[in-house]
């Protein structure tokens, strides 16, 4: 296999998909190296990194919808979590007064980024359906990331 | 219980495929080409399919030396019958098998 097939098979392997994705995305992946026009193969590179992105997005953004030993794509959600501080860290060193529009995207971006990292952080639990555990992850990078949101939202505000 | 499958163009064109040699195992790839369906959007449906077991799968060593094994599909006889469904009522719910 090429170099940035190999490459692009190894990462996305790596994701942490959900269970019931990972033996399909496996087998998308495998078909790589039967391609042989450069150009097939980087869109159906593309269409799996697709495949794969709306699996970890729904994971994010929907934390109880992972099982109670799946692993949460911690890495993943930091770096989404960052990005989406990039704005409102941007308007905040700008200061002065925005425009009300950029105000609330920057605020939902805030409040998205610290959603998506305490989903990974947070991991709550019943137990005999009556009793109710909540634990914390230790995970450093998101948690960072959790601060900083929690930092610029009250900048922000 | 498997809720029931609007039938849209991905997935008859999909039934076609898969129909053109009932009884064959066709590879991903070879299901995208004849389809034109992204892997973005193939994949997804295979795995849809596969719930509903209107098609089945395995893997199988590569032809080429050196390649990793692929994996194949096949449509079962509940596939058939869904397919044949789809076909006549294009906009309807299909029932799972």
């Amino acid at each position: 296999m090429s170099g940035w097939r190999d490459l692009a098979a190894r990462l996305l392997g790596s994701a942490r998909v959900s269970p019931s994705l990972a033996a399909w995305l496996a087998a998308a992946l495998a078909e790589l190296p039967a391609i042989e026009r450069t150009g097939a193969a980087i869109g159906w590179t593309l269409g799996i990194a697709e495949m794969v992105a709306v699996d970890l997005l729904g994971q994010a953004l929907f934390p109880w919808r992972r099982g109670a030993d799946q692993k949460p794509p911690a890495r993943f959600v930091a770096l989404l979590g960052l990005l989406l501080l990039a704005g409102p860290a941007w308007r905040a060193a700008a200061g002065g007064a925005p425009a009300v529009a950029f105000g609330v995207l920057a605020g939902l971006g805030v409040a998205l980024s610290l959603w998506i990292n305490l989903g990974v952080v947070i991991k709550a639990q019943s137990i005999d359906g009556y009793h109710h555990a909540v634990a914390i992850r230790l995970l450093p990078l998101n948690i960072a990331v959790g601060a900083l949101a929690v930092t610029l939202g009250v900048v922000l505000l | 219980m498997t809720p029931a499958y609007r039938s849209t163009r991905q997935t008859r064109a999909l039934f076609a495929a898969l129909l053109e040699r009932p009884g064959a195992w066709h590879y991903g790839y070879d299901l995208s080409r004849a389809t034109g369906l992204k892997s973005g959007t193939l994949y997804p449906l295979l795995m849809r399919f596969s719930e509903r077991g209107w098609v089945e799968s395995r893997w199988a060593e590569s032809d080429i030396a050196g390649r990793p094994p692929r994996h194949l599909y096949r449509i079962t006889a509940e596939g058939s019958a869904a397919a044949a469904q789809a076909a006549d009522a294009p906009s309807a719910r299909m029932a799972a098998a």
